[in-house]
């Protein structure tokens, strides 16, 4: 537990500006938002959605809180300014959708509204024959998103290979429901380091700030562009990019004007949240090779022994007493200079989400990216159209040899992002970035 | 896209220009790193310190000068070659932009050719019009290269142009 003079100091050297980093295209940022809060609890519920454990949507489709569907079972979109497209809103502006926190801001507000756009496409386009069809389509999409795009970018490639390619996914034995407060308390906060100062939203610059308009319809001003968020791996499209997975969080973020008539100071909630845990990174590092020598052996995990450039003029509070959050964003600057994050870091959020997407109950294991786009049918078949036409061609379906080899020598399945948001942005809006309903 | 010297065939060590090699590194030097000072004009800093080099975080920001041929015309350039991921996506797309050719005067600059017409984006409204690399000294009167950027935006129907350093230490050699 730090005292207050501590945790003022710390939050103190954690408010800075951090570099970009280019390898993260700035809508992955937005995607941790999104599944965090599929599946962690809100801390003020503002309605009575409950999210489970499980990676399945259900922020989108709804639990206690049903999401308005029509009688085709397509979503209902609202408009907003212009008659663009925008999540269906009550007379008093609050969004018609399961869990309100997606609409705290206007980009998760449309990353919503873009896979409820999916939902509906899929039934527009016969890709899918009924509601639950749709449904079903849609969450094995995301979490192929979750698993090929968003968690090879960010973890650490021994540990996202020992969990998404070879299936050996309970390295720390953590339960699967509740998710563990590791991650939701401290882990999976890595993300609020990657928001930026500022966007480019509809040609103009708006400063992080101004995105936080919860309960208001959309205006063309705040309209997201996908490909402005979500370039192509590995390949200069010119897309804005994150900031680095490091200590420093942009000033903006200890300010941020949400809930609405209130001011948060994001460094200090999170260090607070994580001191709730009890122990200290280093010790929780200590705990888990104790529990499971093979930790150090098959992942180099051992206590982390330096401090990150930016923290090391911290004074009066050492790296043994950082809490969780600090910890692992520490770990992601030293270890991998702020491009993903840490083993340990990772350890966590790899063995959490792989126990929801196990919830979900939709994908297989280890997951065979041919074999899963084959069995998303004609969804898959338009998706590898839309790779060919975009020159990122996708594994075509493998044979049972091959599926016995790949998982004998996860080497052959491992040959970096080949499936990225960027596919179902092009399937979803071909020619341009204006949306359709 | 802006223009980009990515695809130039990088030259051999022995095939280097002698004049251009107090400039480059050879295959035998590291990446050298982004140092102090580094300055921005301040009727532009608020504008231009999130993508320039030198004032987000701690993280070392890598690059080298590297000499190669324009595959096209054949003629030899300094271009800049292994930047480190943490430079802005913008800001990168001008290094990449950036063919160099050193002054013939006694105290030679490197001076930019064509980076105005290469199609870089402006950032927060300011474009790079203008590159020079000059040697210099550090506070501590160590011997660095300074680049000096010149930057045009439209500010009132008015160009206001305004300058940008930074600085880095000559090549060293790859330590073992």
């Amino acid at each position: 537990m730090l005292t207050p003079q501590q945790r003022s100091a710390l939050v103190d050297a954690m408010t800075g500006d951090s570099p970009s980093v280019r390898t993260i295209d700035v809508g992955y940022t937005y995607i941790g938002q999104f599944i965090a809060h599929d599946i962690t609890e809100p801390a003020h519920p503002r309605n009575n959605h409950h999210p489970t454990a499980a990676l399945d949507l259900d922020s989108l489709y709804g639990t206690a809180v049903p999401a308005a569907i029509d009688a085709r079972g397509r979503f209902e979109i609202g408009r907003g300014e212009g008659d663009i497209p925008d999540l269906l809103r009550d007379a008093s502006g609050q969004a018609r959708i399961p869990d309100l926190r997606n609409d705290e801001n206007v980009i998760v507000a449309q990353l919503h509204l873009f896979w409820q756009r999916f939902h509906n496409f899929l039934l527009d386009q016969s890709l899918a024959k009924n509601f639950d069809e749709a449904r079903e389509l849609t969450i094995k999409t995301f979490l192929l998103v979750v698993v090929e795009d968003y968690l090879q970018l960010l973890l650490a490639p021994k540990v996202f290979e020992q969990y998404f390619r070879r299936g050996q996914r309970h390295w720390l034995n953590l339960p699967s429901s509740p998710v563990p407060l590791l991650f939701s308390k401290a882990a999976f906060r890595f993300g609020h380091s990657m928001v930026r100062d500022f966007y480019e939203l509809a040609g103009r610059v708006r400063d992080t700030a101004e995105l936080f308009r919860a309960d208001r319809p959309l205006t063309a001003d705040f309209h997201v562009a996908w490909r402005q968020f979500f370039g192509w791996p590995d390949q200069a499209t010119g897309v804005p990019d994150a900031l680095a997975i490091d200590t420093l969080v942009t000033p903006t973020m200890v300010r941020i004007p949400f809930p609405p008539g209130q001011q948060t100071n994001i460094v200090e909630k999170n260090i607070l949240a994580s001191e709730t845990l009890q122990h200290t990174g280093m010790q929780l590092v200590e705990q888990f090779l104790m529990q499971n020598p093979e930790l150090a052996s098959v992942f180099d995990l051992a206590p982390q022994t330096q401090l990150s450039p930016d923290l090391k003029k911290l004074k009066g509070v050492t790296l043994a007493e950082l809490p969780l959050w600090p910890y692992i964003l520490n770990e992601a600057a030293v270890e991998a200079g702020g491009e993903r994050l840490g083993t340990f870091g990772s350890l966590i959020c790899a063995e959490v989400l792989a126990n929801s997407i196990e919830d979900a109950g939709l994908l297989s294991w280890p997951l065979q990216l041919a074999d899963a786009l084959t069995s998303l049918g004609a969804l898959g078949t338009r998706i590898r159209e839309v790779a060919a036409v975009h020159d990122r061609p996708l594994p075509a379906e493998n044979s049972p040899a091959q599926n016995n080899a790949a998982q004998n020598n996860p080497a052959q399945n491992n040959r970096g992002r080949l499936f990225c948001m960027r596919h179902l942005i092009e399937l979803l809006e071909p020619t341009s970035d204006t949306p359709r309903s | 896209m802006a223009d980009s010297t990515q695809n130039y065939p990088r030259l051999a060590d022995n095939e280097i220009p002698p004049e251009f090699l107090p400039w480059v590194a050879t295959s035998q030097h590291a990446a050298t790193e982004v140092t102090d000072p580094c300055y921005i004009d301040h009727r532009a800093v608020d504008d231009l310190y999130f993508y320039h080099p030198g004032f987000r975080g701690s993280l070392p920001q890598l690059f080298k000068h590297v000499a190669a041929v324009d595959p096209v015309t054949g003629e030899p350039w300094i271009v800049v070659d292994a930047l480190s991921n943490n430079w802005d996506e913008k800001m990168a797309e001008v290094m990449w932009a950036l063919k160099f050719k050193p002054s013939t005067d006694p105290n030679p600059i490197l001076l930019a050719h064509g980076i105005h017409e290469a199609g870089t984006r402006d950032m927060h409204g300011w474009l790079v019009t203008g590159w020079k690399v000059a040697t210099g000294r550090d506070t501590h009167g160590d011997k660095v290269h300074q680049d000096l950027i010149e930057w045009t935006k439209t500010v009132n129907g008015q160009p206001l142009e305004i300058v940008s350093i930074f600085s880095w230490r000559p090549y060293a050699p790859v330590s073992v």
